[in-house]
């Protein structure tokens, strides 16, 4: 078995990252820490275990079997199954990720985020779904977390899917050396490319990390030629204003070499039941949903600048749709 | 939603809110909104029919009339039975809608649901203890009811049938656990031979005289000199021919009392003048057919009307096998393309009301029936697309009319089987797309190659009589051809699957109904291995299906002489010719099949004693026995881990996609050694129409943690609701190890998708590549409901602002809010398919 690698999800159907029906493989662990991250499963490096309040009916075996006391007693579930509550189920600085506490659960109220598996594992899930690539023009999207942050073990699986004859994909944020992107991008037909922001401080300040590399590997990477689709989520206070898209579409079309396609990605609080699954605090839980229509505006933006753009990134959208100005 | 607020809305509004049904109503023509609106809701809800629709005692109490007339007259039954036909059409009411080109009901006035009394005594004592759809004045009408019922008592097709079957076998079919319905020819699923009668070559008058030439030659022959068997045979011929005669003539004088009642509305009574025309324009097509073959689009539809309302007459009809496209087609053409006497508006508009015609027929059905078959009277899948007998490719400009028609009407019943093959054009497949984006529920998609080959398969029918096929009833493709067509499936091959495992666990004995109905196979702890068990498996499934399908092959084989189909016969080539009842086993290559209701559930419960029991040995048999015997109750954690923590179907899970195979390859071999009176086969055809809801109390507790009481799957092999994880992908993949030509009959697959997901022409693209790849699957079936469960819950809060919502619910489709609580709720339970 050659080295295994924390997976939280392997999405089968997906259609709205890359071309066609796509398998997203989904690695954990991610450099960035964005405020607004719709997969906060996949941000830290370790397994993670998730406590879904709804299913549990406080029967107390989990803490029976928990070495560190890191369960809290069972309290009336009518009470812990509302998020409002703020009742957790697991101390978290206390878990040393034993697992026994998952085991002892017959609910599924308690399970874990982060599955190791091997290139082979993971590439015959991917091959399961070869009639609907066929079909549609579909394939492999490595995303994350980040897969640059694996580079190694990332490479491998892009380079053995192409070996296949697998369509793939690179969804990644940027946020790593050069050599890294170079040495993967060698095995990608597509890299999307997750543009948050152009401003520096703005950048560091709802990301954790400054820009100026994922701008400048993104500028490096135009010149390359390789098929680049750039992928904005658009998030409220952050950059949903008209002269962040005025700039960005200005950036782009400066860039050396050209990019394909823009994707808006509207944000949604859809996650916020991840959040309270992993005990975390979300601040964006109470910011409502974009509706997708709103970024037909901003997108006409892009598209005056010749790019193609959708909203929502499917991947069936007609060439006539992403050009045309509404 | 006020009327004002309707009025103030435009269609774009409504499309964009995707309320289609108001957009509907704002794009059809007023004519076809009047008529629409003018139809009774016929199905029934929650087992009961809907306040004001009313049995009709009209045919009753004449048919009965007549029985009494000839109970002494010497006529062999036969010329009885084609006699009492015709006095109940000679005499019954006859009405024309207000608006209506085509004309013809089964009943006597459009808020009845038509009794045949002659079907079954039991049937008439649920007529009678039916209170809500007694008519008015209900002390008068019961009187009659009684009256009729009394006649019938022992006389009835069913009375006189039921002591001359297996008495054991019989008792277990009633007991309602693993069969739906009852051995009648006349009462079930009867094909026909379109071919002979719906190409224009002949109609009833041509038949008639071909029918008094033979009786002529017949006659001559029979007193020429000599005696051999075959003279003796020549008198049963006769009387057949005779009959079959009887009743075409009679199909002739109720269509001119139709053509006369139009013209006196025309000459006497109306005073529009357009409407005069159309009325006089009625007048000439009924005088036109039946007895003549068809010139334009109206008279073919009529003519349809007419053939389906006859055959409602003589027998109760669950299904409506029909290909219209195939044979209206050629008249819509001719009339809309080449003579130009009809707009293409106008065409649709018409083939809108034929629709209308077929929603608001209704026979009184028994209550199981209803049950099985929430808010539609039958499955009357009609089927369309599809190649001619040449393999080119058949759909016309009227399978787009059509589909067009039927997002105007948007009716629950009829709804159309599209015949998909490798050469539809795209514009058709955009038509069947808007249907389905539109929420419709129907076209089902059906593979034609593979069909083609599976009928071929199955019972042996040449390649081009095959490829003309035209489903049975839901899913069932059977050839509309002299020895193709099957002219009587009965119900009761309907095999309630669920007790199958159910009765490996309890040695057979049948616990909710106290009955040992399946085999018994030994105490289910004493078996060592899987093996052991899956042989257990193996022999209540034959044991089941045997019961059911000795029945059927009993029925069949006293058909002819005890419950003859003169009318059925009379259009039927292979009768015509050999003088012998359509029904004699003889005629026909045979197209039997089992429907396979609650299939799924099997392979669940296979898949969680293999992996939890004998693999894991988390559990042992008498443990997860003594749970089941207890209803799971005080085992919830165990119930839990058998929900949870076994492989589930669809998945794309060779572990448990592997035992559904083996399953099926099991009924497959059995379904080879079973014979039709025809020495054909009898394969399986897993789907369950609404018959989940109707079995929930009825099946017990079951190894997949299913407890008496909960839904059963929604049927065919569609994955178990909420169990599919792994999205549509996965769910075409473990459906494609089946091989949809040997394994069985038709597979039933049903898919929900969200409407976000088709909007547009990128969801056009979507569903399209997505369909490629169910075709380079494979699969045989495919059916969308495009609902999301906002729409739905809602509807459930507030159903008369939802009246309009169709739904998919296993093998037909039906307005949401007619169906009963239970099966809404099951509806919603399915996964939402990649929401977003």
């Amino acid at each position: 078995m050659s080295k295994q690698i924390l997976i939280t999800e392997i999405q089968r159907f997906a259609v709205n990252d890359g071309p066609g029906f796509r398998t997203n493989v989904f690695l954990k662990g991610c450099p960035l820490q964005c405020r607004w991250c719709h997969n906060p499963e996949t941000m830290g490096e370790l397994p993670d275990i998730y406590w879904k309040r709804r299913l549990c009916v406080q029967c107390g075996e989990c803490m029976d079997v928990c070495p560190n006391s890191a369960i809290n007693p069972p309290t009336p579930p009518d009470v812990t199954r509302m998020p409002e509550s703020g009742y957790q189920k697991i101390i978290r600085a206390r878990c040393d990720l034993c697992m026994n506490c998952i085991k002892a659960c017959q609910y599924g109220a308690l399970s874990i985020v982060g599955k190791p598996m091997s290139t082979e594992e993971i590439l015959e899930e991917v091959e399961k779904d070869r009639p609907f690539y066929n079909n549609s023009g579909g394939g492999m999207t490595l995303s994350g977390g980040e897969p640059t942050a694996h580079a190694d073990f990332s490479i491998e699986l892009l380079s053995l899917a192409k070996q296949k004859g697998i369509h793939t994909c690179l969804d990644t944020n940027g946020f790593c050396s050069w050599t890294a992107i170079q040495q993967m991008i060698e095995h990608v037909d597509i890299v999307l490319f997750d543009l948050k922001h152009i401003d520096a401080a703005n950048h560091q300040k709802k990301t954790g990390v400054s820009n100026i590399m994922i701008l400048k590997n993104l500028s490096r990477l135009s010149e390359t030629g390789k098929e680049i689709w750039v992928r904005i989520p658009v998030i409220p206070g952050f950059n949903d204003t008209i002269d962040f898209h005025i700039r960005t579409a200005e950036f782009l079309s400066n860039l050396p070499g050209t990019v394909s396609r823009v994707d808006l990605l509207a944000y949604h609080n859809w996650c916020q039941d991840k959040y309270d699954w992993l005990g975390m605090d979300w601040n964006m839980k109470e910011v409502e949903a974009t509706e997708p229509s709103f970024l037909e505006i901003p997108a006409d933006i892009y598209r005056e600048k010749g790019f193609t753009a959708t909203v929502g990134g499917s991947g069936f959208e007609s060439p006539e749709k992403m050009v045309k100005s509404q | 939603m006020a009327k004002a607020a309707i009025a103030d809305r435009s269609v774009k509004e409504f499309e964009e809110k995707q309320e289609w049904w108001w957009a509907a109503e704002k794009k059809r023509s007023s004519r076809l909104d009047y008529l629409r609106k003018a139809i009774w809701k016929k199905g029934a809800i929650g087992g009961l029919y809907a306040p004001g629709v009313k049995t009709d005692l009209e045919r009753a109490v004449l048919q009965t009339q007549k029985a009494r007339e000839l109970e002494f007259s010497p006529d062999p039954y036969v010329i009885k039975f084609a006699k009492m036909l015709a006095h109940v059409l000679d005499n019954k009411s006859i009405f024309i809608t207000d608006h209506a080109q085509l004309v013809g009901y089964t009943g006597s006035l459009p808020h009845t649901i038509a009794w045949d009394p002659s079907c079954a005594s039991i049937l008439n004592e649920e007529v009678y203890n039916d209170p809500t759809a007694i008519p008015d004045p209900a002390e008068k009408s019961q009187q009659i009811i009684r009256d009729v019922n009394n006649y019938w008592i022992g006389k009835s097709d069913l009375d006189k049938m039921m002591p001359i079957f297996d008495m054991e076998d019989l008792m277990k079919m009633l007991s309602g656990s693993i069969g739906w319905g009852v051995p009648l020819a006349r009462g079930g699923y009867s094909s026909k031979d379109y071919e002979y009668i719906m190409t224009g070559k002949r109609a009833f008058q041509a038949i008639i005289d071909e029918l008094s030439q033979k009786i002529d030659e017949a006659d001559e022959q029979t007193h020429a000199p000599g005696a051999t068997p075959d003279t003796t045979r020549m008198y049963d011929k006769i009387n057949n021919w005779e009959a079959m005669k009887i009743t075409l003539e009679a199909g002739i004088r109720i269509a001119k009392r139709y053509a006369r009642l139009a013209g006196i509305m025309a000459e006497h009574f109306e005073e529009d003048t357009i409407r005069r025309e159309e009325l006089l324009k009625i007048a000439e097509t009924c005088e036109r057919v039946p007895a003549y073959p068809p010139r334009t689009l109206q008279e073919s539809l009529q003519y349809d009307i007419f053939i389906q309302m006859m055959s409602r007459t003589e027998a109760i009809e669950g299904a409506w096998p029909s290909r219209p496209d195939y044979y209206h087609g050629p008249y819509y053409n001719k009339d809309v393309n080449i003579d130009k006497s009809l707009t293409k508006e106008e065409a649709i508009d018409l083939l809108g009301e034929f629709l209308i015609r077929a929603a608001e027929v209704c026979q009184f059905k028994p209550k199981w029936s209803r049950e099985g078959l929430q808010g539609i009277d039958g499955t009357w899948v009609w089927t369309i697309g599809g190649v001619d007998k040449d393999g080119r490719d058949a759909c016309n400009d009227m399978t787009i009319a059509l589909m067009q028609a039927a997002r105007l009407v948007r009716v629950a019943n009829p709804t159309f089987g599209f015949r998909w093959h490798p050469k539809v054009k795209d514009e058709v497949m955009r038509e069947i797309f808007e249907c389905l984006r539109q929420g419709l529920g129907y076209p089902n998609l059906r593979h034609d190659p593979i069909l083609i080959a599976n009928t071929m398969h199955w019972y042996g029918h040449p390649i081009e009589e095959a490829r003309l096929w035209c489903n049975q009833a839901c899913l069932s493709p059977c050839p509309p051809t002299k020895h193709g067509f099957q002219p009587m499936r009965m119900a009761n091959a309907t095999a309630n699957c669920a007790k199958i495992i159910e009765y490996v666990m309890t040695n057979g004995y049948d616990p909710v109904v106290n009955m040992q109905v399946g085999a018994e196979t030994g105490d289910v702890t004493s078996f060592k291995n899987f093996e052991e068990f899956f042989e257990a498996w193996e022999k209540q499934m034959k044991t089941i299906f045997s019961i059911l399908v000795r029945a059927v092959n009993r029925a069949r084989t006293l058909a002819p002489n005890l419950t003859p189909r003169p009318y059925l016969s009379a259009l039927s080539e292979r009768s015509i010719e050999s003088g012998m009842d359509t029904l004699t086993p003889s005629l026909e290559r045979g197209n039997a099949w089992i429907t396979a209701f609650t299939w799924v559930e099997n392979i669940d419960s296979l898949a969680a004693v293999k992996k939890l029991v004998f693999e894991d040995k988390k559990y042992t048999m008498a443990e997860l026995k003594n749970a089941i015997d207890k209803n799971w109750e005080g085992y919830e954690q165990m119930r839990l881990d058998f929900v949870r923590n076994a492989p589930k179907w669809g998945n794309d899970d060779n572990y448990v996609d592997d035992i559904m195979v083996r399953c099926l390859k099991a009924a497959a071999k059995f379904s080879k050694e079973l014979k039709c009176p025809s020495g054909n086969n009898w394969p399986i055809l897993p789907e369950n129409v609404s018959g989940n809801i109707h079995y929930a109390n009825i099946v017990g507790a079951l190894p997949n943690g299913r407890r008496l009481g909960d839904a059963l799957y929604d049927g065919g092999i569609s994955p178990g609701p909420g169990l599919d994880k792994k999205g549509p992908t996965a769910v075409l993949k473990s459906c494609g190890k089946i091989n949809h030509i040997t394994d069985g009959r038709a597979f039933l697959l049903n898919q929900r998708l969200s409407p976000s997901q088709l909007a547009g022409e990128k969801g056009y693209q979507l569903w399209k590549a997505y369909m490629r790849t169910w075709a380079d699957l494979e699969l045989d079936h495919i059916q969308f409901n495009v609902v999301d469960d906002s729409t739905l819950r809602a509807a459930q809060k507030d159903p008369e602002k939802y009246q309009e919502v169709i739904v998919r619910v296993a093998g037909y489709s039906a307005h949401f809010v007619d169906i009963s609580r239970k099966t809404q709720d099951n509806i919603i339970q399915r996964t939402v398919q990649g929401l977003g």
